[in-house]
């Protein structure tokens, strides 16, 4: 079975014009992993993720390969990471985008499983041909049909 | 070996000097394109020496200096074991906090604990423990990182010359001229405290008004607690405890008559055995493969390569050859050899490694002992060539590994540092010091 006969999301979705902080309450709202990100045509870009936003509260000495491996010394009161999320809340995606795997409505389901079982929760879902977002496919979606036949 | 050399002719119609010598070159200008790592290169050219029949895998395994390997391995594992303790962090985070967080005070105790470190570790080493915490001070009190990042670098190669320790170069000349490391200590470290300071002046000078921070900032810096820096206490204070007698042992090896070597290597098994002592064998192993795994093996297999490509030219005769050639331009005389190693030596470690640099040179000064006076008369010549090689290495950012390791974690960070840009400060910085240097050794050597 590809993906194109599963009902994946198709309404989460932000551009890269939008804010930092629009996409945080979006994801926190929605309890996802990561947020595709579109361009003003519908053209895939890359996704903003829940690791990405907590990346924001750490300096980026810690987040180095071979850079600190213990910030126990840091400042760890509530003020300090919401003033430090602050900073950044304006912020457009354009500027913290990333890459992720993307699946297609050819991609069988079973390889979705796959990319599941390596680590991603939530996997967009990309045309081929025309390079536009189609949706989200949500690891949890997909385990509730597997599991207990919700559909 | 000469007779080696001469009782084969030639060697696929070579003459074995010229054979000698190509392959030399060779794996020398590969090392410098950087386009093959240098271990493999090194080994390669080692092993061409063998396989064309210059010398044979006897001599080869002779030329290798066990002493140098053997010192560089022990250090190795003795910082690879300390670090986890988080000693470097806090040691760093304590001193910004004794300045009050204030920019330019912590300029100058980062210079001073990088150039401590340096001379106490390898370069490579400190400035990986130091440059991420400079980073993150910076951040915090939202500062330019490069002015620290610069001061990290240069400090780094004027600390490591200080001791027979701090830099490859003092361990293969300590090693090669049978000098101590209280001979490196009472003859390089006083001229160093002094290169230091004057290496400073103008790096305050230049940036003195980027360093400022705000009080805000300041306060955020100052609420860090150092004391959470350090995750295992037991180890620290072992750590510290093997530490320093390791380095008694250095000051005391001519007393007790032990090699450089065989202390840091004792030193390096004394600290497993108390980290591990105790635990169960699978921790033990576990403990014992992560502080094998930490020795830079390509640094080691390098060494190894070069010292039989260098010992393959010094059977070959080229050495020889160098050696008049040198001793014929500069008339014998002392003080002109000495100049002139000096700022050969800064000006050529300032753009290729001075790793495979002072590994040829050593073969050279010692062939010029015979000529000069004998080996104590020749001794000016060993801190030419330390000050020149090691100090050379601030002249660019390509100049010495601890350079390129402090640029590439500036790269990551979003804070590149740039060849040009460095170049124009970095290099009159070096020829400044090499200046200081010379006058240094004119009035007490020569």
């Amino acid at each position: 079975m590809p993906v194109s006969q599963f009902k994946y999301q198709n309404h989460f979705k932000l551009t890269d014009s939008d804010t930092i902080s629009l996409a945080a309450k979006m994801l926190i709202d929605n309890n996802l992993s990561l947020l595709p990100v579109t361009d003003n045509t519908g053209k895939y870009l890359g996704v903003f993720s829940m690791n990405r936003l907590m990346s924001l509260l750490l300096p980026r000495a810690v987040l180095l390969e071979g850079g600190l491996s213990d910030v126990g010394f840091l400042s760890n009161r509530m003020e300090f990471l919401v003033e430090r999320m602050a900073e950044h809340a304006k912020q457009t995606l354009a500027e913290v985008l990333e890459t992720t795997p993307v699946i297609y409505p050819r991609t069988p389901l079973l390889e979705v499983v796959l990319h599941l079982y390596r680590g991603e929760n939530d996997i967009p879902v990309v045309d081929e041909q025309t390079g536009k977002l189609l949706g989200l496919l949500l690891g949890a979606d997909l385990m509730a049909q597997v599991c207990l036949g919700r559909k | 070996m000469q007779e080696h050399a001469t009782v084969i002719h030639t060697i696929f119609g070579f003459n074995p000097m010229w054979l000698a010598t190509i392959i030399f070159v060779l794996t020398y200008a590969v090392i410098i394109s950087e386009r093959i790592n240098r271990a493999i290169v090194a080994l390669l050219g080692g092993g061409l020496m063998i396989l064309c029949g210059i010398m044979t895998q006897e001599a080869a395994i002779r030329g290798i200096d066990f002493n140098t390997l053997g010192l560089l391995i022990g250090m190795m594992m003795i910082v690879s074991i300390t670090k986890k303790s988080g000693v470097f962090q806090f040691v760093a985070i304590w001193i910004t906090k004794k300045v009050r967080a204030q920019p330019l005070g912590i300029m100058l105790t980062m210079s001073l604990v990088t150039a401590v470190f340096s001379a106490l570790l390898d370069n490579v080493t400190t400035v990986l423990l130091i440059t991420p915490v400079m980073l993150l001070i910076a951040e915090e009190l939202r500062v330019k990182p490069y002015p620290y990042l610069f001061a990290i670098i240069i400090m780094s190669n004027v600390g490591g010359t200080a001791t027979l320790i701090g830099d490859p170069p003092n361990i293969m000349i300590g090693s090669a001229a049978n000098l101590s490391f209280n001979d490196f200590l009472f003859n390089l470290a006083p001229i160093i405290s002094v290169i230091g300071i004057f290496s400073l002046l103008p790096i305050w000078w230049i940036w003195r008004k980027d360093l400022v921070a705000s009080h805000e900032d300041r306060a955020r810096v100052m609420r860090f607690n150092e004391f959470e820096a350090i995750t295992d206490w037991r180890l620290l204070k072992q750590a510290s405890a093997v530490f320093a007698l390791v380095i008694l042992g250095f000051m005391l090896h001519g007393m007790v008559h032990l090699e450089p070597a065989t202390i840091a290597m004792f030193g390096a098994a004394i600290l497993l055995l108390v980290e591990n002592f105790g635990q169960d064998p699978e921790t033990q192993s576990h403990r014992v493969h992560h502080a094998l795994i930490e020795i830079e093996w390509i640094t080691l297999f390098f060494f190894i390569g070069l010292f039989i490509a260098v010992y393959g030219i010094e059977e070959a005769g080229l050495i020889g050859a160098m050696a008049h050639g040198l001793i014929n331009a500069t008339h014998g005389d002392l003080n002109t050899t000495a100049i002139a190693i000096l700022w050969g030596s800064a000006v050529a470690s300032a753009f290729v490694d001075n790793i495979p640099f002072v590994a040829t040179m050593i073969p050279l000064i010692k062939s010029l002992a015979p000529a000069m006076g004998g080996e104590q008369a020749i001794m000016p010549l060993w801190w030419s060539l330390a000050l020149g090689a090691c100090l050379g290495g601030n002249g660019t950012l390509v100049g010495a590994s601890a350079n390129l390791v402090v640029a590439g974690i500036a790269e990551k960070s979003g804070n590149p540092i740039r060849f040009a840009t460095f170049l124009k400060i970095a290099f009159p910085l070096m020829l400044v010091s090499i200046a200081i240097a010379n006058v240094y050794l004119y009035l007490r050597y020569l």
